[in-house]
């Protein structure tokens, strides 16, 4: 019977305080959704990856060879670890296109026997057998550029004209992210891939009978490490040596950074939101149990036992905390779920593995219980010291005598009354009105350090395509060629200045850390290309020696003075041993730059360049791409405004989305936060503030008092949070920083205005709430109240 | 010489139809300036109705009352909180008073807007509590707090003090203290005072006691002779 009547009291309760109950659950629900959000992304993704990865057998070591005769395979294979192993042709060519821009392409032979590197076929069919016209081509290239099944594509391999005809649309998880060779972001129209039978690609590129890449699986029985070594030392005289392992191959290394940054991101945020969730759900609580102390004393007056009355609090916070969770929980999974295929069409993943890991879903509920637990646990404590009879006569006035000496007395001598009411409440309960000030800060602190990472990708945009590359336009080369081509591209149609460039593939070494990488010669005094010093100041290259990107020289672990390893991994391979000479903060690519005439020398290839960066006037012309189209050692011509606005869309809409939802998230907690502390300042002094009215104070000026208190908190937590958002953008930026990209984070005073202005418009809602119902306030019933 | 207030058939009325409850029915007096008046009555009588009208919080449901020229009874929100704020103070049975400033702040809570107040060191000496000025609510008696309460509704020299149980709370001694405190507002500024009570014996300090039954004003009392309040027994 009683439990009957205490669960009506419950559900009565839980009407009663329906808006705040609301606020409070709104904040769990926000954390308990950035967890499982965030965690569901992070599992969805990394699974899919790893069965992309594994039913294509994606080759864990990939040892690229000038030349090597199929039988050397056999030997590949016999080597201990080796679980299956497979040579494939590999070369380059350009598809002559539509009139635009020349464009690269990767010709390969299909994937053998064995499986790897497999393809998925996303239309058509495999090439027929002996056709040696028939292709399969990247479906990602074919969509950005129009061509259909059936259609024929011209290519140009070794200064052959091909006529091939496409048979089929695929995907392969080695180009999941493929930016074109010397490029750092990729577009899907500036890079194609095709795959031919082995035999016909053996053909073009001049490789019958050999192979150029072998790829290989290792079994679980030997570390891959040593396999590699084995490889290297196999195929070293077909000028191979420089092999890699998945981790290093492109397109893998950026997924994998991508999804740890993902899983960085899910460990941190959500302890932020559920922390502000348990600390709103104790103060409430607790305000709750004081405020039905003389229920309480009834009850136990009639025999109720602690454990009871205990139970019936516990369940009104575990009510809201699991509505809130549950609510979280179904949040989360839709916003994982619009998530999701955003990021799978980013990664042209052909399928998703949903994963629904119970592990979030269990932390996130259990600990929004125990910090409802928590709170109910503290408040119900001091109830419970009292006897029934105490419990019953009204409370003693809360005890304000801390105010009289001091800082806080002389703070309260120049204010009013109500000013010194405002300061001292505050004071009173210093842990919770820190509490409410922090988490008032943090819901800022959040919203605009996400901006300001946001602001931080722009600002990446500004300083790579305005400072550290001033070309417009890139032309490759399909082998080097000597610089006198610079000349005769200067005078091209529309072209300002050319530059010539060198890029080596190479794999530097410090010690045990590898890095697949490039060395970039760049001329004496270049304007189009620079690596920069911190200030934005081009360095130029030393006559020996490199500069090295920041993220790389932090990956290598290397300083200026150090020397480091590079061995040539294309052309002539050789074994070069340099000083660092600089490191420049460049945010996009991990590069390393040398003086061209420095670099071109000790490979042993003087004056060799591989590519020329033009200034031309306005967007490269329709008859200076003509022109270069016309020249048939150009591979590729990759034009700078179409990267950037690639980049640009994929940062406006990604990064829309997130600005966003973390804009709402903002709001919801700053609104959850100020509006209870609001309403338990409201619920405390409802008599306090009717004794106001009947001693003539009007509904303005009482309004104040309440508002007051809010806003002075508010006020605070301003400062405060900016302080905690600009070091949280900065450490945020620190671990989302990787060799690719690198996050610069401006001061960004609109990330602030946004951020701040969102916290103030949560509190003006919850004081016009407030307002409507202090309106309502019966004066005569809140006096003639005991407390 | 004009009365302090007026009444002409004053009701009120809560709820409505079968369930309404007639709170007060068609009271008519009036109420002379500078009188202790006391109203007795039981619970539900009317008593605290009438009071709290005249006070300005609460309203009529028909009839008028008068505060001097004043027609309260027609008076705006607004307006009704400009005469809590000019011309009345109120003293409760539980204090209300705030307990985050000190017996002079409480004090100067209403100093501050009136228009032309006492000192509230003043005041508080007025009740007898020169020496704890300083003193947070939490640091003082019952009796204490009701006379920090009286100096609060005095210290802006209102021409009406309207005070509900102000006794209610207190044991008999310090009832007996706070009661000639009420009595000295009255004799030193001429302040007319109302007070609301279960305690018949209070009716001895009265010029005038109102005796409410079921809503309506049953008797008016005139005393001839009026007892000290240290006299007074309950």
């Amino acid at each position: 019977m009683a439990l009957t009547v205490l669960h009506r009291k419950l559900a009565r309760d839980l009407w009663r305080i329906r808006a705040q109950a609301l606020a409070i659950a709104s904040v769990v629900a926000v954390g308990v959704m950035v967890q499982v959000m965030m965690s569901g992304l992070s599992d969805t993704l990394t699974d899919t990856r790893d069965a992309y990865f594994e039913r294509h057998r994606l080759a864990q070591i990939f040892e690229p060879v000038t030349r090597a005769p199929n039988a050397m395979m056999e030997k590949v294979s016999a080597l201990p670890g080796v679980l299956a192993a497979e040579g494939r042709v590999s070369g380059y060519g350009r598809v002559e296109g539509d009139g635009g821009e020349p464009v690269r392409a990767q010709i390969l032979s299909l994937p053998g026997p064995a499986g790897l590197n497999g393809i998925l076929m996303k239309a058509g069919r495999m090439p027929v057998a002996g056709r040696s016209d028939e292709v399969v081509l990247l479906d990602s290239f074919a969509t950005a550029r129009g061509v259909a099944l059936g259609d024929h594509i011209g290519v140009t391999v070794e200064g052959r004209h091909l006529r091939l005809r496409v048979v089929g649309l695929a995907r392969a998880p080695e180009f999941l992210f493929m930016p074109a060779p010397g490029e750092f972001f990729p577009l899907d129209g500036r890079f194609a891939v095709i795959w031919m039978e082995r035999k016909a690609a053996a053909a073009v590129l001049d490789l019958e009978g050999a192979f150029n890449e072998a790829l290989v699986l290792t079994t679980r029985a030997r570390p891959s490490e040593a396999v590699l070594a084995d490889l290297d030392r196999l195929l070293g005289p077909y000028g191979g040596g420089a092999g890699f392992l998945q981790d290093q191959q492109t397109s893998a290394r950026f997924i994998n950074e991508e999804l740890t940054q993902l899983k960085r991101s899910s460990l941190f945020l959500p302890p932020i939101f559920l922390a502000v969730a348990a600390f709103l759900l104790n103060v409430t609580i607790t305000r709750i149990v004081q405020a039905e102390r003389r229920e309480i004393g009834l009850m136990k007056a009639f025999g109720h036992g602690g454990t009871e009355i205990g139970g019936h609090y516990l369940e009104l916070a575990f009510l809201i905390a699991l509505a809130g969770a549950a609510l979280g929980c179904l949040l989360g999974l839709m916003a994982g779920r619009a998530l999701t295929g955003v990021y799978m069409e980013f990664y042209k993943f052909p399928y998703l593995v949903f994963s629904l890991r119970p592990g979030p879903f269990a932390s996130g509920i259990a600990f929004s219980l125990i910090a409802a637990a928590l709170g109910a646990a503290i408040a119900l404590r001091t109830v419970f010291r009292l006897t029934p009879a105490e419990a019953m006569s009204p409370p003693a006035p809360p005890d304000f005598t801390h105010g009289r000496t001091g800082i806080l007395s002389l703070m309260a001598r120049p204010l009013d009354q109500p000013g010194r009411m405002i300061l001292r409440q505050i004071t009173r309960q210093p842990i919770r009105s820190l509490g409410t000030i922090a988490g008032v800060s943090a819901g800022l602190a959040l919203n605009m350090a996400m901006l300001m990472i946001y602001a931080g990708f722009d600002h990446t945009m500004a300083v790579t395509f305005g400072f550290a590359d001033r070309s417009d336009a890139v032309v490759a080369f399909t082998r080097p060629v000597s610089r006198d081509v610079v000349h005769e591209i200067a005078h091209l149609p529309g072209v300002l200045s050319a530059e010539p460039q060198r890029s080596v593939p190479v794999l530097f070494r410090n010690g045990l850390i590898t890095h697949r990488g490039e060395l970039t010669g760049l001329p004496e005094g270049a304007t189009l290309s620079r690596a920069l010093t911190p200030d934005l100041d081009p360095i130029t290259p030393p006559a020996r020696g490199v500069v090295l990107s920041r993220g790389l020289a932090e990956r290598l672990g290397l300083q200026p003075g150090d020397p480091i390893s590079a061995k040539v991994t294309g052309g002539r391979r050789r074994d070069l041993t340099l000083p660092v000479a600089a490191i420049s903060d460049t945010l996009l690519g991990a590069p390393a730059y040398m003086r061209l005439d420095a670099l071109t020398r000790v490979i042993g290839e003087p004056d060799r360049i591989t590519s020329v960066a033009i200034r031309t006037t306005g967007k490269p012309s329709a008859a200076l791409l003509h022109a270069l189209r016309e020249r048939p050692g150009v591979a590729g011509v990759s034009i700078k405004s179409d990267t950037f606005e690639a980049f640009k869309k994929i940062a406006d809409e990604g990064a829309g989305q997130m600005r966003f939802i973390f804009g709402a998230i903002a709001f919801v907690l700053s609104f959850g936060i100020v509006y209870n502390a609001a309403r338990n300042a409201f619920a405390e002094r409802t008599h306090e503030l009717a004794s106001l009215r009947v001693l003539g104070f009007t509904r303005g000026e009482v309004a104040l008092v309440l508002a007051g208190e809010i806003a002075v908190m508010v006020a605070i937590a301003l400062p405060l949070g900016t302080w905690l958002g600009w070091s949280l953008a900065k450490l945020i930026a620190i671990a989302f920083s990787n060799e690719l990209y690198r996050i610069s984070v401006p001061f960004d005073l609109p990330s602030i205005a946004v951020a701040v202005l969102v916290v103030i418009g949560a509190m003006l809602a919850s004081i016009l709430m407030l307002r409507r119902a202090l309106d309502r306030v019966n004066m005569v019933a809140a006096l003639k109240a005991r407390d | 010489m004009q009365p302090a207030y007026r009444t002409e058939v004053l009701s009120k009325t809560y709820g409505e139809g079968p369930a309404a409850v007639h709170a007060l029915r068609e009271v008519t007096l009036e109420i002379p300036r500078g009188e202790v008046v006391v109203l007795l009555g039981p619970s539900g009588s009317g008593k605290s109705t009438f009071l709290n009208i005249l006070g300005g919080l609460d309203r009529a449901s028909a009839g008028r009352a008068w505060f001097g020229e004043t027609c309260l009874t027609d008076l705006s929100d607004r307006a009704l909180t400009q005469y809590r704020r000019s011309h009345v103070g109120f003293v409760f049975q539980f204090y209300n008073l705030m307990p985050s400033l000190t017996a002079r702040e409480n004090v100067e809570l209403v100093t501050e807007i009136a228009r032309d107040p006492m000192d509230a060191g003043e005041a508080l000496g007025l009740v007898g509590l020169e020496g704890r000025l300083d003193h947070f609510p939490a640091q003082m008696s019952g009796g204490e707090q009701q006379r920090v309460a009286i100096a609060r509704a005095v210290a802006k020299r209102p021409e009406v003090l309207f005070c509900d149980e102000p006794t209610g709370a207190l044991d008999s001694t310090t009832g007996r203290r706070v009661l000639q405190v009420l009595d000295d507002v009255n004799r030193e500024l001429g302040t007319t005072v109302l007070i609301v009570t279960h305690a018949a014996a209070t009716a001895a300090m009265a010029h005038r006691v109102l005796h409410f039954t079921d809503g309506q004003l049953r008797e008016t009392i005139t005393n001839e002779t009026r007892a000290a309040p240290a006299d007074i027994e309950w």
